[in-house]
Formats: structure tokens, sequence, C-alpha cells
């Protein structure tokens, strides 16, 4: 199983470009697809999931490229878009099994896959009610189970833990370790803490390209050395915001603990700190945006 | 002063949002276009305003009037639809709920959408008076152009129409039964059966100010030809039998305008305004809260065994999914039952019922009463079952997940249309057994290719507009002209076919599924 993304481009009308030359092979595990808001994430989602056509470049899953055969992916598809609907008046179940068809489950085998699936994202019990009627982060579990409906070789959830609560939060995240071994999950996110729960390798992405890919152990080890705990006034914390890129801040009788990403020890009072996954992906972030031409 | 500031920004960003829309500038040009149609040349196969064979010359009071007085009778309907979407707008792009966490008053954001309807609307009127002038200087038969004989019709005729119109369209909007194609269809009855004929008849309540204009015109006509029968007045698009018109023209100099008649017709305003006030009281302020929580139609559904309640354990865990080994299936008949049962969902049981009646009626009635009134009534029961076709992923923000999934075009086409199709089949169940058994083969095939194309154009339609509303307007004015008043040509029960009219509904059929591949396609 071998997805490969290449010189994949996505200009919008208004010359907006989106995505550019972004090239990235992906084989069976977690990949976690990370950027802040508007870096490409999700025109890169609907590309692979044909939904959307690339400007130039192409998908090619296992040998097949998708512009000329879509169907190739779409039958091993499953795709959990950022933002869609359902159908007001239908139940769960009945929505469920309306996708099933749509993605060519036998009747039988549909109702038997819309009972799991409604098992496992916990929502057998409000199977029968309309969805018009469904808080949102219980439409996001409908979403799930419809991405799961087909047994996808190829998983693509986009912002996929938007709503959920946290014990669902973590049941989604090993439900997403549970599913790598054998297909290739992509999860776009801009949510680290998502990321560093399931993803067994990291994209970083920004203004369209991609900016790094990396394993987390190889992103934490080059962070190291360059992250600070420092204990500021809270009379000088606004200037330390505006001088410094901070990833953590926590107020305390002695002031304010503040955590900082820099390569440089940024005041003699700093010390050395472990970097978490965050800390390595603001780090990268920022160097990016560094080299970026001034506009 | 704060909420009048509040009315107007309201309106503004309406109008704003709406006009930047694609659709706006093809309502522009269809604007245009009307202003062509509505005044055509002395030889032409139709005429649009005559007192028996006599018409006035095209001066400016004459064409100011005549275009005004169609455009208050054309866009009371179509104005309607056009603007019937101010409050479902926000409700979709979820902005209501945002304002409704703001200090806005019910009646500010009425009056403000209303104002937004009655300005978009006021946009195609001041267009379409712009267009009346090219005319009149096209037409050539006077050329002089009088600025205030020209407008004023449009502002004491046709605006006091546009607010009321402006005005209903948000009643509609927030009046829960009204809202979708419900009210699409209670509108062209009010329109069809009520207004557009009030002015004609001469009824007291004349919003469309015809009474306000034709008296001054009878009397020029009598004038200009003593004895002449003025009774006979058509106003609309009025085609010849055969041949074309030969008007005589007259001239006529305008109405006469006094306070009070001026008066009368802005006293529609207050109307307006009033319509505004109820809509207010009504208004549920985006509050979804209110709406009961209706269980599930049990008869539509799966049977399933009922879940045991209670507050569930914590569970971290996940269960292991099960592979899939079965083969996938991408034939038509799963997806068209599912469609089916999509179709059906939520159709109150009374439907069924009247539907189910009808067909009865439609195998033991007298054949002329089925083919006049029973199979009418029967093709327009589903009108809000087939107006979905094509656009309801669309609608309802489910087409990215369809667009994900295998043969994402024709498949989900063509089922949608077999399901219509079936339904057609199914409300026309007694007439088809009552044509096959007197032999009738030629009423068969003109229903079956009726009941191809009628669902086909909602597809079609549908996959264009991304809306049901075009369909629902489109097919209630063709089920006007054709089967219910046998408009040659136009009825596509089959109850009047003949071969050239049923290969004509065939070959529409295969026309319009081939336009919405081509509509789902480019989108």
């Amino acid at each position: 199983m071998l997805l490969s993304i290449q010189s994949v481009s996505k200009r919008y009308r208004g010359d907006r470009l989106a995505l550019s030359d972004f090239s990235l092979e992906i084989g069976p595990g977690v990949l976690g697809l990370l950027g802040p808001n508007g870096a490409g994430k999700s025109t890169l989602m609907r590309i692979i999931a044909t939904v959307t056509r690339p400007s130039s470049g192409r998908v090619v899953w296992n040998g097949v490229e998708a512009a000329r055969d879509p169907d190739a992916i779409r039958r091993v598809l499953g795709y959990l878009p950022q933002d869609f609907g359902v159908y007001p008046n239908l139940t769960a179940r009945e929505f469920l099994e309306y996708l099933a068809a749509a993605k060519g489950l036998p009747s039988r085998v549909a109702r038997a896959r819309t009972e799991e699936l409604l098992q496992l994202v916990h929502l057998h019990d409000a199977a029968a009610r309309r969805l018009g009627d469904f808080s949102g982060g219980m439409r996001q579990r409908v979403g799930i189970a419809q991405a799961l409906l087909n047994d996808p070789r190829l998983l693509i959830v986009d912002e996929p833990t938007g709503g959920l609560d946290p014990e669902e939060r973590v049941r989604f995240r090993n439900l997403l370790a549970e599913l790598a071994g054998e297909r290739v999950v992509i999860l776009s996110t801009h949510i680290v803490s998502d990321v560093e729960a399931s993803a067994t390798r990291i994209a970083l992405i920004a203004s369209g390209r991609l900016v790094e890919d990396a394993t987390p152990e190889a992103l934490l080890a080059a962070a190291q050395g360059s992250c600070w705990e420092w204990v500021v006034p809270s009379a000088r914390f606004d200037e330390i915001k505006r001088t410094h890129l901070v990833s953590g801040t926590m107020r305390r009788g002695d002031g304010v603990h503040v955590r900082v990403v820099s390569d440089e020890r940024p005041s003699p009072d700093a010390v050395p700190a472990t970097p978490g996954l965050e800390d390595a992906y603001l780090r990268r972030l920022s160097a990016h945006r560094s080299a970026l031409p001034a506009r | 002063m704060k909420s009048a500031r509040a009315l107007l920004e309201i309106a503004r960003a309406d109008v704003l949002e709406r006009t930047r829309r694609p659709g706006y500038l093809i309502i522009l040009g269809v604007t245009l276009y009307a202003a062509y149609i509505f005044l055509p040349p002395n030889h032409a196969p139709y005429a649009t305003l005559q007192f028996g064979n006599h018409r006035g010359v095209y001066n400016s009071a004459w064409v100011g009037s005549q275009v005004s007085l169609l455009a208050s009778i054309f866009l009371s309907l179509v104005g309607f639809y056009l603007v019937k979407n101010a409050v479902s707008g926000d409700r979709r792009s979820r902005v209501g709920p945002i304002l409704a966490g703001t200090p806005l008053t019910r009646l500010d954001y009425v009056l403000g959408k209303a104002l937004a309807n009655l300005a978009i609307l006021t946009s195609i009127v001041a267009l379409l008076a712009v267009g009346a002038a090219v005319m009149q200087w096209v037409r050539g038969e006077d050329t002089h152009i009088a600025p205030l004989p020209l407008v004023i019709p449009f502002v004491l005729g046709t605006l006091p129409v546009m607010s009321v119109v402006a005005a209903v369209a948000v009643l509609f909007e927030v009046v829960p039964g009204l809202r979708g194609g419900g009210g699409n269809v209670a509108w062209f009855i009010v329109w069809s059966f009520g207004l557009a004929q009030s002015g004609l008849r001469g009824a007291s309540i004349d919003l469309l100010g015809v009474t306000f204009m034709t008296p001054s015109m009878i009397a020029a006509c009598q004038r200009a030809f003593p004895g002449v029968d003025t009774t006979q007045m058509s106003l609309g698009l009025t085609f010849k039998s055969s041949g074309v018109w030969n008007l005589t023209t007259y001239r006529w100099e305008g109405v006469e305008w006094t306070g009070a008649m001026a008066a009368a017709r802005l006293a529609w305003l207050l109307v307006a305004f009033a319509i505004c006030l109820m809509t207010a009281w009504i208004f549920d302020r985006f509050d979804t809260a209110e709406v009961a929580v209706k269980p599930p139609r049990r008869w539509l559904s799966w049977p399933r065994p009922s879940a045991a309640q209670g507050p569930a354990p914590l569970a971290l865990a996940t269960p292991r999914l099960t592979t899939l080994a079965t083969p996938l299936d991408f034939g038509l008949r799963s997806m068209t039952l599912a469609e089916l049962r999509l179709m059906l969902r939520g159709i109150s049981f009374f439907w069924f019922l009247i539907t189910a009646g009808l067909v009865l009626a439609s195998l033991l009635a007298p054949l002329p009463a089925v083919n006049r009134g029973i199979l009418p009534a029967l093709w327009i029961l589903p009108l809000l079952i087939w107006s979905p076709l094509g656009n309801r992923d669309a609608v309802h923000g489910v087409e990215v997940l369809m667009r994900s999934a295998p043969s994402p075009v024709v498949r989900p086409l063509l089922a949608q249309w077999l399901a219509g199709f079936m339904i057609a089949i199914a409300v026309s169940l007694g007439a088809l057994l009552r044509w096959s058994a007197a032999g009738d083969l030629g009423a068969v095939l003109g229903l079956l290719a009726g009941a191809a194309f009628v669902p086909a154009l909602a597809v079609a339609l549908g996959a264009w507009s991304r809306s049901s509303k075009f369909f629902e307007v489109v097919y209630l004015l063709l089920w006007y002209a054709g089967p219910l008043n046998r408009a040659p040509g136009l009825d596509f029960t089959g109850a009047t076919a003949g071969a050239l009219a049923t290969s004509i509904w065939a070959s529409l059929a295969i026309l319009c599924m081939a336009a919405a591949i081509v509509a789902r396609r480019r989108s």
C-alpha cells in the first residue's frame, strides 16, 4: 500500500496558491499532517480524496493515478471532511445505511456494518434519533462512522476531533492507532496533541508547502536544547511575548512561568527544558517563516 | 437611531451577500430580456396589453405603464421566489444564531430582511424601467423619452407591489410550514388564483394597481375608436392561435395621478410594514430548541431492537473493527432503494392516504374524469418529493461525502431519477391500468415519457441551481399550463398525448439527464 503525492499544486480563483509543488510518499501507519490554519491541509486532503482536482501534479495510489481512475482510490477510501452536512430528517442509522449504499455495500452487509460502527462510536443508543437533533460532537461521530463503512485501506480524517468531548477524543485516538497497522491513515490537524498520541510520522505543512517530513522522535531530537523555562515578573510578560516564541505560560505566586522556544538561551535566568512535540512544531514553523522572503 | 442603524446594516449585508452571487447577474440579464419581451412589435405572434384589437402608441406613458403592470404581475411571482432566501440563508450559513446572540430585536431583523428584499426587487424594477426606455426608442413609434410619465408607473404601480412581496417572502420564511416547498406551492396558488386575477376582475383589493391605470387607457381607446368593445382586455403574454397580431394604435398620455391615488398606492407600504410586524411576532429568532423533537416514523424504518438505556461507563478501550470481506456492489438497485427511502422520509401519513385514495379513484371513476381531474391532481402531489432531486446533497452539505464515494456522478443521479420515475408511475398506476385495459397504447407511452421527463427535469434543474426552488417554480407553471389547463403540447401526463409529444418528452428526459451529469461534473 503506497500513496504517492507527486508535485501537487492547487491554484484557486484569484490566483491564490493553496498548495505548491507538494510531494510525499505515504505507506501504512498514521501520518500526522500538521500545520497552521490556512496552510493547505484541507486542500491536500480534498485532492487525495478525489473531491478536488489539483492544478498540476498527480496523486497515485498503488500505481494507479487518481486523475485517470478516481474510483480506484474511492473504492478503498474512507474520508472524514473537516466540514460536512447530514440529512436532518434521517436517523443516524438510516444515514449510515444510505451512505453505505453509495459506497457499494450490499444492503445486508450494510446493516450489519452500520450496527457495528454505531457501537464503535458509542451512538447505538441514539441510532434511532433524527440527525437534526444531534449535537456537534455526535454528528462528528457519525462522520467518523461513515468514513469506516467500507473498511477503507486509505483513511483520511481532516480535523477529526473538533467537537468531541475528552472521552471520545481519547477513544478516537486509540481507534486511529488500532486501525493504523493495516492501512494508510492521514490525520490532518492543527492540534498537536492529537498527532502526538497517534502519529508514527509527521508532515509539517505551511503556506502550501511541505516544511518537514520526519518521525516524531526526529522532530523532538532536532528541538533538543531549544526549549527553556523562565520565571518573569508579570510586568515584563507582555514584552517577553512580543520578543520571544512563547509556547506555554502559567501564573504562579513568584511570577509568570513561561516556556520559550529559542535556539539560544533567552536570558541568564532561563533553564533548559525537555521539548515536547508542540515546542518542536513551533520551532520548525518559526524557522520556516523566518526563511520566507519579507513582504 | 441605534435600531435604525442595525436595521440598515442587516439590509446592507444581505443585499451585498445576495447581489455578489453570480446568479444575480443572470437575473439582471433576464430582466433586460423581459423588457424586450414586454414590448412586442405590432405584428408579433403575441401581445402583452390590448383592448380588443387596439393598444396605445409606444410613447413613454404607455411604455412605462405597460411594462410596470407586467412587472407587477410577473415579479410578484418570480420575485417572491427570488428573494425568499434571506432568513434561510442565515440559517444555512449559521450566521442566524450569531445574530440571535446580539441585542438585535426581532423587528429590526425582519425589517432589515424585508428592506433587503425590497432593495433587490427595486434594482430589478429600475433596470426594467431603463430597459423600457431603450425599448421605446427601439420600437420607434414615439422616440421622445419623457422621464416622469415613464418612471411614475414603476414608482406608484410596481414598487408598492414589491414592498408587499418583500415582506410576505420574509413571513413565509419564518412560518415553519411555509419555509420550504410548501410555501412555494402556497404562494403559487395565491398568485395564480388570487393576485394575478384581482385587478383584471375589478376586485376592490387591487395590489397590482391595474384599476389605477386601465380606466384612462380604456377611455382613450373609446375616444379613438367610438363603439369599440373594451371589455376584452388582455394583460400578460397572449399568443394568437395562428398568425400574428395586427393591433391598431391610439394615443394615450398617461394617468393623471392625484394625491389620493398616490396615497392609495403608497398605503401598500403600510400593509407591508404590518406584515413585518406580524412576522417579527412569529419569528423564532433561530431558537430551534422550541421545535418539538419528533420521534422517527417507525413505519418507514427498519425494525430494530430497542437499546437498553442508562448511563454508560467510561470506556476508553476501542473494540476491534471487523474486516469487510464482501465484494462491493455498484449496481443501481441498492442506490435506488436508498434514494427512494430518502425521498419518502418525512412524508406525512396523510400524503400517502390522499395519494392512495386518488389512485383508487383513478381506478374506479369514469375515464374522462380521471384524465381531466384526478390524474392532474395526482401529478402535483409528488412535487415536493421530486424537487430535492439533484440538489439534496448540496443543500445539506452531504455532497463532499458523496463525492468521495465511487461513481459519484452518474450512479446517484440515475438512482435519483429512477426513484422519481417510480414515484410518477406509482401515482399514475390507476390511469396506466385503465389505459392498458382500454388498449390505449399511445396514452400509456405518453405517460411513461412524462414520468421519465418530470424527475429528469427535477434532477437537471436541481443539479444546475443546487436548490429545489427552481424546479418547484418551473414545474408549477408547467403543470398549471399543461395537465391542468391543457395548453397545447404541454400536457405531460399522457392524457392528451400524441406520438410527437411522447417522443419530445422522452427526448427532453434524456437531454435533462445529460445536462444534470454535465452540471455535476462541473461543480
